[in-house]
């Protein structure tokens, strides 16, 4: 066995398995670890979902599979990792068949049958039918979306697997073409919201600056930060242009704000203007050319009798988000930022059960937002 | 002020994680070994999850000698042995900046007059709208005077209106009996708001003990048998493997009955044993729980022989090492009748529990540290399966595990493998650390945020104090009554004794094997 994520957990290398096999396959890892351990070893198994996980092709794939660990050490689950446009040695689907352990006490705890199954890109239209005979029963089943592809640019398979799942996570950071993902995702989450838990781990990634925002903001804080508004600017790194579309959509949602217009200068800004209460405030969201792919600073001004006040929000580095009030006696203050990785955002994310209204009115008025650019 | 939500739109979502508002956390007793071993980690760790409001101080106030560059030391410290999350570099700096100390004695009026010139040169300088929580972690003594200099110095600001908020966190116990914990909620109250009153009692905050609200009314298949018609009774055992080590001059005055039973588990029966809330409100809760504490028989003289035994560890073992007797500690009188060992029988007369007999024992040096709360079902009939009287089935036990492992499991019956009827009782047993993996938040952590968040849920109100000393003075009345100088023993590395295992089986029941 490999040791895996951490001291704790350990992975059995997987075997190549025939499809109708599978379950046989995996209860044989079960007593293989049994007779490994010897007498007096429990091994118990614990599993609070079916794990779906969709990957375009076999690099993806085996990136994902480095996460698995470190994501079924915290949520114990049943892993179907499918790959869509695989290599197969030309039966069309391989299916591979491995389990990941924790210690736990005198003995180990199974935290995750995990089955692999390829398709090439002809059969791939099969996966959902052998996803669907592998599900453990009772349990909630979440989709993990990890292509590039927007969900409902995807087609079929998508649909198919979504139908089986009731949550379904994505990942808009990397999209190619962020404006029209995240438009029609929109769309797409306003129209299925009744149906499934939808959830964007961009919009995790944005929890911190949330926090942050809504705690300096404050009118206890900041009085007249929030009604007199003047001008927000935005800087993000490369490939994190949905991500700061979000965190816009969560404060025009929150705060009320219209979209108006909004014009795109391609690769550098997009320049919208919100209607606040009667008045115009220009929001610009603003690419840097190196960087994360994360929001990098905002800045926020306001106008009252006194005079134009500004705060800036900016990420320090070291996982640290600094509050530099321009023209304040207030010092610098740095907070942490933890900057959660992949696994520990699909992991947190597979513990809930519960609708983000925050979410869903986010991206109505990021749709909102992409219907006006350039209009 | 205290309503964030409704005056700043952003706070709305992040509600489920408590929306610690900005604040100054002011430690008396800020230099001392709560404060080292639990506060200071605990605020680190919620610094480190990004829990912590953004503009966010805390100023320690003690005895002894430090500025703030020892008292960052001092805090460094208890991080480094004590903290759920191991101390980070990158992070240190920014947070020690937060820490700030004030030297000074409690009944000196300059103390509190300083303090207040301290907390306006702080506040400003993180962006800090006035709000002060303040936490008193010292001895019961010193309340009086804190809580009174604290309101002379024009600390504590009213309820209501846009005035900053000032809110005061106590830790047990409240008195040492009804007269004297009244005395102390009636100092509180002349100068705080109940509604600014934090009773502190850290085993609320953990999270099995959470979870019993949500096991009992998030399930459909437990509340339907939560009854006198289904429960046997009910087992709750707080037990500590350790002797009194250095508190001898507190326990030595208290006894278990006092240290644990008036605050601890009276709570948690509360929670066991509480009718469903109609909302997750504070004072709902704490209404409901109230009701609890007002259906618990009185222990009176007639009944106390056959409803509570105490008793004291005499020499024994721990770990395999020889250990003293408890009138053999440092510190501890050689002629103590201080009670280490408790254990009762209480009901609660109400329709749900009517002639369920509630066990309680608690004690020091037993042979290991476990508290769990285990619910015991009515057996099944002797018929069928139970038809041999000579096997009886073992019945249904629902265990709550507190600590040392937060989870709970379930005995239920099943056919061993075979050509054969034989049956065998098997345990299906949830840990919260091995299903949840994440390690939990101590529960300083969440009963602080939840201070800074407004939220009492898991605080006791006076009427709860109050009335938990009512029925525990009835027992120390009656004890005093007795003027017994003999005490039951047991020895050290036991389960306690054989008193008390008799308490129990008299009715055909036994303790469970822990």
């Amino acid at each position: 066995m490999n040791e895996g994520a951490g001291a704790q957990i350990r992975s059995q290398p997987a075997h190549k398995v025939d499809i109708a096999r599978i379950q046989h396959e995996l209860d044989g890892l079960w007593k293989d670890l049994h007779r490994d351990l010897g007498e007096g070893q429990a091994v118990t198994r614990a599993c609070m979902s079916n794990l779906i996980i969709y990957c375009d092709n076999d690099a993806q794939s085996a990136d994902i599979e480095q996460a698995l660990p470190a994501i079924v050490q915290v949520h114990p689950a049943r892993v179907i990792l499918l790959t869509g446009q695989g290599g197969t040695a030309g039966s069309g689907i391989d299916v591979f068949v491995s389990g990941h352990y924790c210690a736990l006490g005198s003995g180990w705890q199974v935290c995750a049958e995990q089955i692999r199954i390829v398709a090439d890109d002809p059969s791939n239209r099969r996966l959902p039918s052998v996803t669907r005979a592998q599900l453990v029963g009772d349990l909630p089943t979440t989709l993990w979306w990890a292509s590039r592809e927007p969900p409902p640019f995807a087609g079929k398979v998508f649909y198919k697997l979504a139908d089986m799942s009731d949550q379904i996570i994505y990942d808009s950071i990397g999209w190619t073409n962020p404006s029209k993902g995240m438009q029609a995702m929109s769309r797409w989450v306003t129209a299925e919201r009744n149906e499934y838990i939808i959830y964007n781990l961009a919009w995790r990634r944005l929890k911190p600056w949330r926090r942050l925002l809504s705690q300096v903001l404050d009118p206890v804080v900041q009085p007249g930060a929030l009604e007199q508004v003047s001008r927000i600017t935005i800087e993000h790194g490369p490939h994190a242009l949905a991500i700061a579309f979000l965190l816009l959509g969560w404060l025009a949602s929150r705060l009320g704000w219209k979209p108006t217009d909004g014009t795109v200068s391609p690769g550098k800004e997009t320049l919208w203007h919100f209607d606040v209460n009667g008045r115009q405030v220009p929001v610009t969201v603003k690419r840097l050319g190196t960087g994360e792919p994360a929001p990098h600073r905002l800045h926020w001004r306001w106008r009252d009798k006194a005079g134009e006040h500004q705060v800036m929000f900016a990420v320090l580095g070291d996982e640290r988000l600094g509050i530099i009030e321009e023209c304040s006696d207030v010092p610098v203050r740095v907070v942490p930022a933890p900057e959660l990785d992949r696994s520990e955002l699909v992991s947190a994310q597979l513990a809930h059960r519960a609708r983000d209204k925050l979410f869903e009115q986010a991206l109505v008025v990021v749709d909102a937002m992409t219907s006006v650019l350039n209009a | 002020m205290n309503d964030s939500a409704s005056q700043n739109p952003l706070v709305a979502g992040l509600a489920e994680d408590q929306v610690a508002q900005p604040c100054t956390l002011v430690i008396f007793g800020g230099g001392g070994d709560l404060s080292r071993r639990k506060l200071l980690p605990a605020v680190y760790n919620q610094a480190l999850d990004g829990a912590l409001p953004a503009n966010f101080a805390v100023l320690g106030v003690a005895l002894e000698t430090m500025d703030d560059a020892s008292y960052r030391e001092f805090a460094r410290e208890g991080v480094e042995r004590f903290s759920r999350h191991p101390l980070d570099p990158r992070h240190w700096p920014d947070f020690e900046r937060m820490l700030h100390y004030q030297q000074g004695s409690f009944d000196d009026p300059e103390t509190y007059r300083r303090l207040k010139q301290r907390l306006e040169e702080i506040e400003p300088a993180f962006g800090i709208p006035g709000n002060r929580v303040f936490y008193l972690a010292i001895p019961p003594r010193l309340i009086e005077t804190c809580v009174e200099n604290l309101n002379a110095a024009g600390l504590v600001q009213p309820t209501g209106g846009d005035h900053p908020f000032s809110r005061i966190i106590v830790e047990k116990p409240i008195g040492h009996d009804l007269d004297s914990a009244r005395q102390v909620n009636n100092i509180l109250g002349a100068n705080f708001d109940e509604s600014q009153i934090y009773r502190i009692d850290h085993y609320l905050g953990k999270e099995t003990v959470q979870n019993i609200l949500v096991m009992r009314f998030g399930n459909s298949i437990f509340e339907p048998l939560w009854n006198a018609k289904h429960i046997d009774h009910v087992q709750i055992t707080v037990a500590e493997e350790e002797g009194v080590g250095t508190r001898a001059g507190y326990y030595d005055r208290a006894g278990a009955l006092r240290d644990m039973v008036q605050n601890h588990i009276l709570q948690l029966l509360t929670l066991i044993a509480m009718e469903p809330p109609w909302a997750m409100k504070a004072d709902v809760i704490r209404d409901h729980r109230q009701d609890v504490l007002n259906c618990l028989r009185p222990i009176t003289p007639e009944s106390i022989g056959s409803c509570v035994v105490r008793a004291q560890y005499g020499p024994g073992f721990h770990n395999g090492e020889d250990v003293p007797g408890y009138r053999r500690e440092p510190g501890v009188a050689q002629d103590s009748t201080t009670e280490t060992y408790v254990a009762l029988k209480v009901f609660i007369d109400n329709w749900r529990w009517a002639g369920v007999p509630i066990y309680i024992r608690t004690g020091k040096r037993l042979p290991k540290r476990v508290s769990e709360i285990a619910v015991h079902f009515k057996s099944i009939p002797p018929i069928l399966f139970n038809a041999d009287a000579d096997h009886p089935l073992e019945p249904n036990v629902l265990a709550l595990s507190i600590q040392p492992n937060e989870g709970l499991s379930l005995r239920i019956a099943t056919k061993l493998p075979g050509p054969k009827v034989r049956i065998y009782p098997v345990k299906m047993d949830f840990r919260y650390g091995s299903t949840f993996g994440d390690q939990s938040p101590e529960a300083y952590e969440r009963l602080l945020l939840d201070v800074m968040a407004g939220d009492a849920t898991l605080f006791m109100r006076r009427d709860a104090v109050e009335t938990s000393w009512v029925f525990i003075e009835n027992i120390l009345n009656a004890w005093e009554r007795s003027r017994s100088r003999w005490l039951p023993e047991y020895s050290a590395g036991t389960w306690g004794p054989l008193e008390a295992d008799r308490l129990i089986e008299t009715e055909r029941r036994r303790w469970r094997l822990l």
